[in-house]
């Protein structure tokens, strides 16, 4: 058997079994009634079949048939399908995926060793109530002929090697680098241009005031030349400087359309992460007797692959947190007003240079008086202080490791553990996380993340005589005050990074503040540079010894600057406590 | 009769001599240079010289960024974009030299071992030649480095 018609097949089966999931949840939430879904779920049904006869996987061909059976059975019915079904139909959808996992090479072993005759038998049985041959065969063949094989749109991937995409980042930088670098020399092509329109100048004067004195034919030719040559060096230079400038206009759009595209290479659709989301909750929710849907905007949304990867993780975590904590259970919500069947919305979009991810639902919310007497029984804040705070800054305890409201723990959720790992998360890829939540309403989480871990916004400063940048999404404020090291929070930055510095005596100093949720600290610097847009490059591991650097990354004259790693400062300046001036 | 022995017993084809002393005439073609063959370069008042398949390339001065924690001669340059540690080579080998100034001599040497890739300046280039004439460059003695315990020794420098 061809291995590369297998592996079509299991694109295939993958992309149809996805789309058969979903279907079939929302089926399922609106208790089986929406007719035009069973037509939806034939079609993907029949897909997988006519894959699996072009790959002559004659038990799917089967199991997809069975499918289709039951599918098209619950159609005509008019009490539609049932939640055994269902269930069992999910289980066939489990098994299918796990085809397409397979190795292509040990597909038929694979199914030979895990054949699917019990799911067949048993949705047979379960559809084989009332048998209802006839309306099955007279729906196929208009199903054969309205079916357009469902084109689920696959952009050719190949795979590269992160290392090559780095370079080629690294190579597409330089290259949009050197371009800029033509602009100082057309410059002075321009002031050369401007010397000889002076010179021009020159010689009509040496000629108004040669005409009084006769000259000799010798000196009349000789000047005559200088100009004729002089006119002409004008002309070739002003031609060459059209096609220089031309040169550049195309060279710099050039190069920046490469550093676009190379950076474009490394983003993904939002809807990446989100393949097994939708079923995970189904699944829970039965667990859990709960209904809950789970509705995604901007799918499309471009992120980068290394924020993605790590997006899995916490969002998964929070979806399982919401149903676990936040939907009611669907007589308490019709109690309580609500549409039984909860609503978990998750949306990501770009906005001002970040990617913004809401995930919200339409739970129970946060008992904030609960709150309160939890954050007061931990001896986390003064009886009478919390009063005082917001509900922002009481939310915000939510986030402190092993602090959890729950009860008991469950297999779940419960630990307390998750909510700090996501903060944590977050701080590493640069971005941040709050919350928000209303009593009765629902959850609300922000997420504000970077378009890309490739470009940063950082604030470019010099310690000792070099230049370190500081991403801008962790400077709380920049302020020029009258501060002296050893002064509270305040150190000099050249003395947490071991940088000789020569200390210059002055009243007031630029400080850098930076923090996390624990601990703020001001850095001195020597003097700030501004605001810049740096393309990161991640350090090879030679650098791995010096913990304090984040990443690198080249400026527009090529020179190196190197990116801080804020986590790490923090915590060293903690070593420096009380430290003398030095 | 043995048939070994009629081999190695036949008569010579006739113009076997002729052959061989043509071959014999022939003058020697070098085998394979580039292995044999050194970068010669200063190091303060130092002369070096290393393997060439040991180099990766050899780039002009550029800004070396000092790296934190570390006072000793060590940065960073970029090179093509590629942020790589930059060394003092009299640093590594424990000599007594100043550090090369920015001068139109001097250029970058950069090396490459396993994936490990690092450069140190020089203060002058004298060029690539045979391992065999390479022994003494403007009559001072040139030192033949052994680049993988350069290698070992820079990373050591950067741990």
């Amino acid at each position: 058997m061809n291995p590369s018609l297998i592996a079509l097949f299991q694109l295939e089966i993958e992309s149809q079994v996805k789309c058969l999931n979903d279907a079939l949840i929302r089926l399922e939430l609106g208790e089986f009634k929406e007719r035009g879904l069973y037509a939806e779920m034939i079609r993907f049904a029949h897909s997988i079949k006519g894959a699996a006869k072009v790959a002559a996987v004659e038990p799917i061909v089967q199991l997809a048939h069975t499918l289709e059976d039951c599918f098209s059975r619950s159609h005509e019915d008019t009490s539609g399908m049932d939640s055994k079904l269902a269930d069992l139909c999910f289980k066939a959808f489990d098994y299918l995926a796990s085809i397409a996992n397979a190795s292509p090479k040990d597909l038929h072993s694979f199914i030979s060793s895990h054949p699917p005759q019990f799911l067949i038998e048993q949705l047979q049985s379960l559809n084989r109530k009332e048998p209802q041959k006839m309306a099955i065969a007279s729906l196929e063949p208009v199903l054969e002929k309205a079916l357009d094989p469902i084109k689920v749109e696959h952009q050719a991937l190949v795979k590269v090697e992160a290392a090559h995409l780095n370079r080629l980042m690294g190579l597409a930088g330089e290259s949009m680098i050197a371009s800029k670098r033509l602009k100082p020399f057309e410059t002075g092509l321009l002031n050369l241009k401007m010397a000889q329109s002076e010179l021009s100048r020159i010689l009509e004067k040496l000629k108004l005031s040669l005409r009084e004195t006769s000259l000799t034919d010798e000196s009349h030719d000789c000047l005559a030349s200088i100009q004729k040559k002089h006119e002409e060096n004008c002309q070739t230079l002003s031609g060459q400087m059209a096609e220089f400038q031309f040169f550049i206009g195309r060279q710099l759009s050039i190069a920046d359309r490469l550093y676009t595209e190379v950076l474009d290479s490394r983003m993904r659709p939002f809807e990446d992460c989100l393949a097994g989301f939708a079923r995970m909750l189904r699944d829970m929710a039965k667990q859990l007797h709960k209904r809950v849907l789970l509705e995604v905007a901007g799918k499309k949304t471009l992120v980068d692959r290394d924020i993605l990867e790590k997006l899995e993780a916490p969002l998964s975590h929070l979806l399982r947190n919401s149903l676990d904590h936040g939907i009611e259970a669907p007589a308490e919500r019709e109690a309580n007003g609500k549409n039984p069947i909860g609503s978990i919305r998750l949306q990501a979009e770009h906005r001002a240079g970040f990617l913004f991810l809401t995930l919200s639902d339409d739970g129970r919310g946060v008992d904030l008086n609960q709150l309160k007497q939890a954050i007061i029984q931990k001896k986390l804040i003064n009886e009478n202080d919390i009063d005082r705070l917001s509900s922002q800054e009481l939310l915000e305890y939510l986030f402190l490791p092993g602090f959890t409201m729950a009860k008991e723990i469950s297999d779940i959720s419960g630990r307390g553990m998750g909510l700090s790992i996501i903060k944590k998360t977050m701080q590493e890829l640069s971005g941040s996380v709050s919350m928000e939540a209303t009593e009765g309403k629902g959850v609300a989480f922000y997420f504000q993340l970077p378009l890309t871990l490739s470009v940063m916004r950082a604030l470019l400063v010099e310690i000792g005589k070099d230049s370190y940048a500081i991403p801008l999404a962790r400077v709380e404020k920049v302020e020029i005050l009258p501060v002296k090291e050893g002064m509270g929070s305040f150190y000099r930055a050249s003395s947490l990074l071991g940088i000789e510095e020569s200390l210059e005596l002055k009243e007031n100093l630029p400080v850098v503040f930076i923090g996390n949720r624990v601990r703020k600290i001001g850095l001195i610097v020597g003097r700030l540079l501004g605001e810049k847009e740096l393309v990161v490059q991640p350090l090879s591991s030679s650098f791995s010894s010096f913990k304090s650097l984040w990443a690198g990354a080249v400026l527009d004259d090529g020179s190196p600057v190197l990116i801080l790693d804020v986590e790490e400062i923090i915590s060293a300046s903690k070593g420096f406590e009380n430290a003398p001036n030095a | 009769m043995n048939p070994l022995n009629l081999l190695l017993e036949r008569k010579p084809d006739p113009n076997y001599l002729q052959e061989a002393a043509a071959i014999a005439a022939k003058n020697r073609v070098e085998e394979d240079v580039e292995a044999e063959s050194v970068l010669i370069f200063r190091v303060s008042p130092h002369w070096f010289s290393l393997p060439i398949a040991s180099i990766k390339e050899i780039a002009s001065m550029r800004a070396i960024h000092q790296l934190p924690q570390n006072l000793k001669a060590i940065g960073v340059i970029s090179i093509r974009g590629d942020l790589i540690p930059c060394l003092s080579l009299a640093q590594i080998l424990r000599l007594d030299a100043e550090e090369p100034r920015k001068n139109s001599f001097s250029r970058l040497v950069v090396m490459e071992k396993n994936g490990f890739t690092w450069a140190f300046p020089s203060h002058e280039i004298a060029g690539i030649y045979p391992l065999g004439k390479a022994a003494v460059w403007d009559g001072n003695p040139v030192r033949l480095l052994d680049h993988e315990v350069l290698a070992e020794l820079a990373q050591k420098e950067l741990s």
